[in-house]
């Protein structure tokens, strides 16, 4: 069922069982819980993993996921 | 202007290139503003750096050089209105062990989104892709997977 008309976009209602709810909060913690996991490694550990990497980039590392400066103001 | 950090030590801070997620990440909700830093020369990781926290950063990288689809992928799951832009950059978080590179995954079910008209991002959560939770970045030949994509 239509919730909201709102600027253009409209949001959709969707009855869904309880398990669902809960379904989303385990994924979200289970992505916060990964995010922890991953959170500031070493220095060392990542000129590992660049060196392990080396000669397979084929250049790639020229576009960055995100680049500075790209698509700016 | 300049930030302090423990990796880097002090560094330039120029406004413009500072992301701003202001949910933050999430499980680090206090940490809204990252700064994007190279790893290396011709690199395919870059350093989530925070602006707030000199000891916070984080391993990203491109998911398509995973999934060379995943933008399309995931389109249908970020076309929420609350979802930044509508050509949005996308980034996605290493997970570095440890010990054992090979074991080595990206977490393409939470994948970094951010509008890159106003530098602002957040963390979404693609619900049905658990299996993207822990994508590998090795293939089980121990050969980077980037190097062709992920074929399978």
């Amino acid at each position: 069922m239509v919730i909201e008309v709102k600027g253009g976009s409209v949001r959709l209602g969707v009855e869904a069982p309880a398990d669902m709810v809960v379904h989303r909060d385990e994924v979200r913690e289970r992505i916060m819980e990964e995010n922890r996991k991953a959170a500031s490694p070493s220095t060392d550990q990542v000129n590992l993993l660049n060196s392990r990497f080396a000669g397979k980039l084929k250049g790639a590392g020229a576009n960055p996921p995100n680049s500075p400066g790209e698509g700016g103001k | 202007m300049t930030i302090e950090t423990t990796r880097f030590g002090t560094i330039p801070l120029d406004p413009e290139r500072i992301l701003t997620f202001p949910e933050g990440l999430l499980g680090f909700p206090g940490h809204t503003r990252y700064l994007l830093l190279e790893t290396g020369e011709n690199s395919l990781f870059y350093w989530l750096q925070s602006i707030d926290d000199p000891a916070l950063a984080f391993v990203v990288m491109d998911p398509c050089l995973l999934v060379p689809d995943y933008s399309s992928r995931v389109q249908g799951a970020l076309s929420d209105p609350d979802s930044p832009g509508t050509d949005p950059g996308l980034m996605v978080i290493v997970t570095v062990p440890e010990a054992g590179m090979e074991s080595m995954t990206a977490n393409l079910q939470g994948p970094l989104v951010v509008c890159q008209a106003d530098r602002t991002g957040k963390q979404c959560v693609l619900f049905d892709l658990d299996e993207w939770l822990h994508f590998p970045l090795f293939a089980d030949d121990g050969q980077g997977r980037t190097e062709t994509g992920n074929a399978t």
